[in-house]
């Protein structure tokens, strides 16, 4: 079991096998813990988050279609369930970025190397832009979600995704 | 892939250091890279990790059960039998509060009466009332199911019986505590098996309600025909009545199998 692929893991699990369970939660909860404790400080919701992703991990693996990264479909359930406890709470305590620094030159090196002038361009974009981004592009959200997630009405999130692809597209030509 | 992760992003990222820019490029790429996601768990609290796993092996074994179904299970009831007792109306706390009162106020009569009777007749009636409710569309969050059921209408009503009957009888057991005169002694078990089994047989030929008014004026009618017309008081609760009753419930059992049939459609 510990050499079986993600895919094969999810379909034993949606037959009820609990240990194919631990095996895809050693694999995926390291990382997931990482990612959302970025996007969210509190520890012990994040733990919350974790095990409630498992859960529907655990409930819903039928429903996992058998295509793309295991891993991606993890993050869906994740982000989805850290933007109900923020709902829940009616306080966002959502943050980006890191303290709102400017990347140091040293990111910026391991950077160019890969994404050239696209670094440099998003990094321009000012934080409103960058957060719809983020929330859309990156976490997967729909636009009602990102909109819930930095309490802004889903208009926005529109008008701001068409803002930042206008600059972007500008700054890379 | 020629771009890892390597320590020091790895480092910012982990630490919240990291700005938005370099950390949606780490963020993209280890979704898709399987090694780089080991790196990243690597810097995770690992005691963390299995703190959450405890809790969450913990939901996964009872999320999906009932207070109810936990406690069947535990007495060794097959989980899906478990599942169809739990949901039957009749075993829910509500219930088993409405009828606690109910014999609460029998026991206090009983006292005030200077004999047990108004526990005797009242006792017996409880699962009546049991079935009565587990069969009321409005009442019963498995009538679909129930219709629908691959068990089967004989068997589903015949389990859904015996759990309303073990649940009357419990309640009922505690309540009798409360009575000096008949604590220990059961002479109420017999007439509440007969009343249940009479309320079920006159269910196939009438509504439910109906089957259990009609068996209830049985009941309480003889009880007080008995009382008036016999020499000795509490003659139906006593030895030769009690073989009455268990050949009575016998008899109306085998009638009941006899007419399963009628079970199977509701």
């Amino acid at each position: 079991m510990r050499n079986a692929s993600d895919q094969q893991l999810v379909s034993s699990i949606a037959e009820g096998d609990a240990g194919a369970l631990r095996v895809l939660y050693e694999r995926h909860a390291g990382w997931l813990i990482a990612r959302l404790t970025r996007r969210c400080a509190d520890q012990a919701i994040v733990d919350e988050v974790v095990q409630d992703t498992f859960l529907a991990v655990w409930r819903g693996a039928r429903r996992y279609r058998g295509e793309g990264e295991v891993a991606a479909w993890i993050w869906g359930i994740g982000i989805r369930r850290l933007l109900d406890r923020f709902r829940r709470r009616r306080v966002p305590e959502w943050r980006s970025g890191g303290a709102g620094s400017e990347p140091s030159a040293e990111e910026l090196v391991l950077l160019g190397i890969e994404h050239g002038d696209l670094a440099g361009a998003l990094d321009r974009l000012s934080p409103e832009l960058r957060s719809v981004i983020s929330a859309t592009v990156l976490d997967g959200l729909t636009t009602s979600e990102a909109a819930a997630l930095l309490g802004i009405p889903s208009g926005t999130v529109k008008s701001r995704l068409v803002r930042a692809r206008r600059e972007l597209r500008e700054a890379l030509t | 892939m020629t771009w890892h992760i390597d320590d020091r992003m790895l480092a910012l990222y982990l630490d919240g250091r990291m700005s938005d820019v370099p950390a949606f490029s780490l963020e993209t790429h280890f979704l898709a890279c399987a090694d780089c996601r080991r790196k990243v768990a690597d810097g995770v609290d690992s005691q963390r990790e299995e703190q959450i796993w405890q809790r969450l092996l913990d939901s996964v074994g009872q999320s999906e059960l009932r207070p109810g179904e936990r406690f069947l299970s535990g007495l060794g009831v097959p989980a899906h039998v478990a599942r169809l007792l739990a949901l039957t109306p009749s075993v829910g706390l509500s219930w088993v509060l409405s009828v606690a009162a109910a014999l609460a106020f029998a026991v206090f009569a009983s006292h005030g009466l200077g004999g047990p009777m108004p526990f005797l007749v009242l006792a017996p009636l409880i699962p009546v009332l049991g079935v009565v409710v587990s069969y009321q569309r409005k009442l019963d969050p498995l009538y679909e199911i129930g219709i629908a059921s691959p068990v089967g209408g004989f068997r589903l009503m015949l389990m859904r019986a015996t759990a309303v009957l073990m649940a009357s009888i419990v309640v009922a057991a505690v309540a009798s505590l409360g009575i000096p005169e008949i604590r220990f002694s059961a002479v109420w078990l017999l007439p509440a098996l007969f009343l249940t089994v009479l309320t079920l047989i006159l269910s196939t030929v009438m509504q439910t309600a109906s089957a259990a008014v009609v068996a209830s004026a049985i009941w309480v009618g003889g009880v007080i025909t008995a009382e008036v017309v016999a020499s000795e008081p509490y003659i139906v609760f006593g030895a030769t009545a009690q073989l009455v009753f268990a050949v009575l419930a016998v008899l109306l059992m085998a009638g009941l199998i006899g007419r399963r049939d009628s079970f199977e459609v509701i």
